[in-house]
């Protein structure tokens, strides 16, 4: 992410209390193209149970 | 909350950091809508603005196979391959994703045109049409005639836009949720902020981020 410039915030670091799952699909950088092995190939076979892992493509 | 407790009543302030051009973010939006409908208990939404790809250009010119091979220098199958698997993930929670027509573009904009829409009491319905716009209907979403289009589909003032645009107007609050984001240490989004003390990042499933509603909502209530 680029860096603030000339910006003067009120930037707290607040430590979250982490919840859910640490796998859940997010973009990270410039990108969430992270395609864990044996992820990809099972989008046919889902369930309404499955949480994909951190993959697929923003940009 | 458990199911024999009352309705929740405390409202929840959740803070979402996300972009417009990110797939999860679009996905991650329904299935948390999908928990605020379950949880049932008042929510505010704040978004805030995340940058994923700061140095696109805001005309490109190719597709996203294109720009994605090029940029990862990967295979066109391969992200051919990928693009289906995120549309298929997309379809479960009703998005049309529609790769082929998807147009590249900075978003920095965008994100000034969702806080002037806060200012407007429109960022829930600006946010919903950008990325509306952007995933499903390949529209342009990084120039300032297009946005000021979508924001008039949103009832915003057309004119009032434009010059928010031009004249960069909320370009420091675009700044400060970025440096909001950095000083909380976000890398990644979508990522919420539940009550100011709880993270959850990426698209979860409904029920996860139904417990941490009804985890929030029950302690607010003390």
């Amino acid at each position: 992410m680029r860096e603030p410039v000339g910006v003067e915030v009120d930037t707290p670091t607040t430590t979250f209390t982490m919840l859910g799952s640490p796998d859940a699909a997010a973009c990270e950088g410039d990108s969430c193209l992270v395609v864990p092995p044996g992820i990809a190939d099972t989008s046919v076979d889902r369930t309404s149970d499955d949480e994909p892992g951190r993959r697929g493509v923003s940009r | 909350m458990t199911a024999d407790s009352a309705t929740p009543s405390a409202t929840v302030k959740v803070d979402i950091w996300s972009d417009i051009a990110c797939p999860w973010c679009f996905i991650g939006k329904r299935k948390f809508e999908e928990a605020v409908r379950r949880f049932g208990g008042p929510v505010e939404v704040e978004y805030h603005s995340f940058e994923l790809s700061p140095d696109t250009p805001v005309d490109f010119e190719g597709d996203e196979v294109d720009f994605l091979s090029k940029h990862k220098g990967m295979p066109a199958d391969q992200v051919r391959g990928m693009l289906d698997t995120v549309a298929g993930i997309a379809s479960e929670v009703g998005l049309a994703y529609d790769f082929e027509h998807l147009q590249h573009t900075n978003t920095v904009k965008a994100h000034e045109l969702l806080h002037f829409a806060k200012a407007n009491g429109r960022q829930t319905e600006m946010k919903e049409r950008l990325l509306h716009a952007y995933f499903e209907e390949g529209r342009h979403v990084g120039r300032v005639d297009d946005l000021v289009a979508l924001a008039g589909e949103v009832g915003l003032d057309e004119q009032e836009a434009r010059d928010a645009l031009e004249t960069g107007r909320h370009l420091d609050d675009v700044r400060a949720d970025q440096a909001q984001a950095q000083a909380f240490g976000i890398t990644g989004v979508p990522f919420f902020v539940l009550d100011g003390k709880y993270g959850i990042s990426g698209a979860q499933a409904p029920e996860t981020f139904v417990q941490a509603l009804e985890q929030v909502a029950s302690e607010v209530a003390r």
